[in-house]
């Protein structure tokens, strides 16, 4: 394997490509090295990331993407960070395996990509995330919620993202001929370096930019996003909007939990042994005390307020200096979840024609 | 990468220094392998914080009312409010605490430029250190403190100590049973006019007290031409995490504990600006269209703002 040359195909030139079959047979080979999870049906129906043993015998569903993202395998739900014995303070460093996430869809790449950034000096993401290799898959046509062409996340894997590749051949007929690998890092090469497969035909590229515009061209009206987006740039949503808004949000925090890129934290002392330990939890910006100082000043107290700071997160240029782009991936999991019915697409729907 | 561990500190004083407020010092624990970031001078400036954890009990954000000394001693005035500072209350010296820092931005390196510090309550607490640092720099600041009562006129040592070095005005909204005569403190701007007449042509400004406060010093100030990019300020936020993660302390696409505490005025304002709605100039909006498009210009409904009734 030209690993020389690697370093260059993160920056868009000279991709490798090669032919294969079957993506089970790339997980497969991927298994004798690493901890390997994928999507997986499960009894929730909601799909999960679990892992697959060398030996199970579990199809891999190219389609499948779960409600949870694989957010919290890299920022975890609920994680320790230190503890205290009475005297010293020692750092808990978190337990980690070379793994892969086999199956990544656009959008969560992109939201891993944003959360590498955000986290790049948290030694507790850091230390899951150096160990892990991604590989992507393209999306040939929208999800039910998903607009991430729209905020510039998909349908196809930006290069930058992954590690590897899947892509879909075109299906000429309705016969489906296989896929192509692509290897876009180092740390790709290196994975599948023995694998002895064929190299893709030149025409590749041509074909994944076909079946990207294809899945384009698939995508529902998206003015009102757009539209949205821009309102809230111009700061033009007035403030009884939000409120009305507000008052539909029960606080339960179900965006936060699914969102890609949320990664607000909250921290508790536990007591243990004379000591106590520190654990960090995902927390919400929609929460009424998440703002709340100890001498009760809060200046997030109204509903409203707090609806507008979740989405000025999500789609405000203001972010773009600091993160390199909005905070949206496009994967609408806000909407399936939320029960108040205030996920993306009623809020832009709402504050585009507000 | 980041450290997110406190390092062990140890409560070596504390007294009464107001009504529910008590002035503690803390020093390292071991300083076998140098001092920690959180008490050394090289690495903390004025304005800037530490998280200090009470074992089990959680940890808050503490401003630097002293940076540390060369033996890494380093202190904080604290007010009881919740149930974190409870606990803290109840320690004594020779107690382990934890402590992580320093975080955010400090004052402005000030050097000789004249300054007029301006503070309320316990707002005094993030500008005493900088007080000390221009009266180490022979920079003569002038210092108005404000509080609600004599009793919580806070840092008496500290103010004990700039009496002899500098110009102090101090003023209480309530003068019921104080010791002595006080400007009065629900007449700040009358003070304000005062210390302007008597001193004048300050360079800088610094102001941090109740947010209410703060406002209106900068109000007053700008209203008398006193440039906004000379005016500074102290802001009260959430901190959580103190390393800009965790999101509890936002304003607008700041995180204060990295992007403050301390604030120029003109930057704070235009961050407010971004929290709130905006109407275009109504006139600008609907400008121009009523003469161009004279015929069907309101055939949708509320029309395109040239007055005719659609018909």
């Amino acid at each position: 394997m030209p690993t020389s040359n690697l370093l260059n195909n993160t920056r868009g030139q000279a991709l490798h490509a090669y032919e294969l079959e079957r993506p089970e047979h790339l997980r497969d080979w991927l298994q004798n090295r690493y901890k390997v999870l994928q999507p997986v049906h499960d009894q929730t129906g909601n799909g999960s990331w679990e892992e697959v043993h060398a030996g199970d015998v579990v199809p891999f569903d190219p389609a499948l993407r779960p409600v949870m993202s694989p957010k919290s395998l890299f920022f975890a739900e609920r994680e320790q960070m230190f503890t205290f014995d009475g005297e010293m303070f020692r750092t808990t460093t978190p337990k980690t395996e070379h793994q892969v996430l086999f199956g990544v869809k656009a959008c969560d790449l992109m939201a891993i990509s944003y959360q590498d950034h955000h986290f790049r000096d948290d030694p507790y993401y850091q230390a899951r995330r150096k160990d892990t290799l991604l590989v992507g898959i393209d999306c040939s046509s929208p999800c039910e919620n998903g607009f991430c062409s729209t905020v510039d996340a998909g349908p196809q894997v930006h290069q930058q993202n992954a590690d590897l590749i899947l892509t879909p051949m075109p299906s000429i007929n309705g016969h489906s001929h296989g896929w192509w690998l692509i290897c876009t890092s180092d740390h790709g090469a290196q994975a599948i370096n023995g694998m002895d497969l064929p190299p893709a035909d030149s025409h590749w590229r041509y074909w994944r930019d076909m079946s990207n515009e294809h899945a384009l061209a698939d995508f529902a009206d998206d003015t009102y996003i757009i539209n949205g987006i821009q309102r809230i740039n111009a700061r033009a949503v007035p403030d009884e909007v939000w409120d009305t808004l507000g008052h539909q949000c029960l606080s339960c925090s179900g965006c936060s939990q699914t969102c890609p890129t949320c990664s607000c934290y909250a921290v508790r002392d536990i007591p243990k042994d004379g000591g106590f330990v520190r654990e960090r939890f995902h927390d919400s910006c929609l929460m009424v005390g998440f703002q709340k100082e100890a001498s009760g000043a809060n200046p997030t107290a109204q509903a409203g307020r707090r609806v507008a700071r979740y989405w000025y997160h999500k789609f405000s240029s203001d972010f773009k200096a600091a993160n390199g782009r909005i905070g949206c991936v496009g994967c609408g999991r806000c909407d399936i979840t939320c029960p108040g019915a205030i996920g993306v697409h009623s809020v832009m729907e709402k504050i585009a024609h507000a | 990468m980041l450290e997110m561990t406190p390092t062990a500190v140890r409560l070596i004083e504390r007294y009464d220094d107001g009504e529910d407020i008590i002035h503690f010092t803390f020093e390292p624990v071991s300083i076998e392998a140098g001092l920690p970031d959180v008490a050394d001078p090289k690495k903390v400036s004025p304005g800037q914080f530490f998280m200090l954890s009470v074992p089990g009990k959680g940890e808050a954000a503490f401003t630097y009312a002293a940076t540390p000394d060369e033996r890494g001693h380093f202190c904080a005035l604290i007010r009881e409010v919740g149930q974190l500072t409870e606990s803290l209350f109840d320690c004594k010296p020779g107690d382990i605490l934890g402590a992580r820092g320093p975080f955010g931005k400090g004052w402005p390196e000030f050097g000789q430029r004249k300054v007029l510090v301006i503070a309320g309550g316990c707002g005094l607490a993030p500008v005493a250190a900088e007080i000390d640092a221009l009266i180490a720099n022979n920079a003569n600041p002038v210092v108005y403190f404000s509080a609600r009562s004599e009793a919580m006129l806070v840092m008496k040592n500290e103010r004990e100590r700039w009496h002899d070095a500098i110009t102090l005005y101090e003023a209480v909204d309530n003068q019921d049973g104080a010791s002595k005569t006080y400007l009065k403190g629900r007449e700040l701007m009358t003070n304000l006019d005062t210390i302007m007449a008597e001193h004048g042509g300050f360079d800088e400004v610094i102001c941090c007290g109740p947010e209410g406060m703060m406002e209106a010093v900068c109000h007053y100030l700008t209203d008398r031409g006193f440039p906004a990019d000379h005016i500074w300020l102290s802001l009260e936020r959430r901190m959580h995490c103190g390393v800009g993660l965790c999101g509890h302390c936002y304003v607008a696409h700041d995180l204060v504990c990295v992007d403050g505490p301390t604030y120029r005025w003109d930057q704070l304002g235009e961050l407010v600006v971004k929290e709130k709605f905006v109407q275009p100039p109504r006139e600008l909006a609907s400008m121009g269209h009523a003469e161009e498009v004279s015929d069907g210009c309101c055939s949708s409904e509320g029309g395109g703002g040239c007055g005719c009734s659609g018909f």
